[in-house]
């Protein structure tokens, strides 16, 4: 018996799979990720024409050249309205920067997808506070309250220009998903 | 689910556990989707400790390797525990891995997996574990069988192609 629940089929996405395209949400290379969602219960055909990626699993794939798709690659989802639904996050053959290709992280993406049956379902819910060697819970009036008085302090002693923000996702200005 | 930790010892209590659990083919059945064939692989006669055996299972386009380790391993039969088999196309993008001293090794871009921990992988892009052979032991004869398959074998939605002779 293997020591995690493992999987011998995936459920194939139809033709009519909802399609979006997204970026690794690991590191800052910005590997290309096609992301396939359908109903739980619904599923697409073996042959190209009848399923979403359009290809053909009637056969065995071909090393290197073939869509990867994986058990980790797989989740299911709670959609906006309530609904089960699959999903399959794949590395994109299309991408400039993967070209189909990923790492022991990306090849992931669909388990860290938010699903509330899922381990992803313990979120923080409140800012947390680094009292001794443990983070306590506390209110976002607290929180904003103690940020605000930080930075005051810091402007008072040292002046403006010893405040800087920094915001990005994936790398600085120019060095992160120029390709994307 | 490469963050799974289990320790050794653990893991080879319940692997003991499993191996003789894995005798009934209503667990085969439990711990699978599909209708998987029967089919003999080797004879213990003919096994060496690190001598890899290859063959082809569940259909001729999906290669295996049955090994004798040498050691107790997760899912191993045997009277010493310690015989395994697992898909040889690596998780990663389907290149063939080769046995060599107790890992599996990918050349592709060098993912390795644990044949004594259930196809763990510990380097590389293979973000899933090596698919392990579910085979089953006939004391009486010696001869070991393959009679299912744990995990997704690579370039296939299904493990049971339209073309795979199955018992059904």
């Amino acid at each position: 018996m293997a020591m995690f629940a493992r999987k011998d089929r995936i459920p194939i996405p139809p033709k009519d799979a909802q399609k979006f395209i997204t970026v690794c949400q690991y590191c800052n290379v910005g590997c290309g990720y096609n992301v396939y969602r359908w109903p739980v219960g619904k599923e697409g055909g073996l042959k190209p024409e009848q399923n979403a990626l359009g290809i053909d699993f009637s056969k065995q794939g071909v090393a290197l050249q073939t869509q990867s798709i994986t058990e980790t690659m797989y989740n299911v989802v709670r959609g906006e309205d309530g609904k089960l639904y699959n999903i399959l996050i794949v590395p994109a053959m299309d991408s400039p920067i993967n070209r189909g290709n990923y790492s022991i992280r990306g090849g992931t993406n669909a388990q860290a997808a938010y699903s509330p049956t899922k381990p992803t379902r313990d979120r923080l819910l409140y800012p947390m506070i680094r009292v001794g060697d443990q983070f306590m819970p506390v209110s976002w009036d607290e929180a904003i309250d103690l940020i605000a008085r930080v930075v005051k302090g810091v402007k008072d002693k040292w002046g403006p220009d010893s405040i800087a923000m920094k915001i990005h996702d994936h790398g600085n200005a120019g060095a992160g998903f120029e390709d994307n | 689910m490469f963050m799974t930790k289990i320790s050794r010892r653990t893991f080879i209590g319940g692997s003991a556990a499993m191996g003789a659990l894995l005798t009934s083919p209503a667990l085969v059945k439990a711990l699978t989707s599909q209708p998987y064939p029967r089919v003999k692989v080797a004879n213990i006669r003919n096994l060496r400790v690190g001598e890899p055996v290859s063959f082809n299972y569940p259909d001729k386009d999906s290669p295996a390797v049955l090994i004798k380790l040498g050691e107790r391993a997760h899912g191993g039969v045997g009277p010493d525990g310690d015989i395994v088999a697992y898909s040889s196309l690596c998780t990663h993008m389907g290149c063939p891995v080769v046995y060599s001293k107790k890992r599996f090794l990918c050349a592709c871009h060098y993912s390795l997996f644990d044949p004594a921990k259930n196809g763990q992988t510990y380097q590389g892009h293979a973000s899933e574990w090596l698919p392990q052979i579910i085979l089953r032991f006939e004391p009486r004869t010696g001869d070991i069988y393959a009679e299912g398959v744990e995990g997704l074998i690579w370039g296939r939605i299904r493990n049971i192609l339209p073309t795979t002779r199955t018992r059904r």
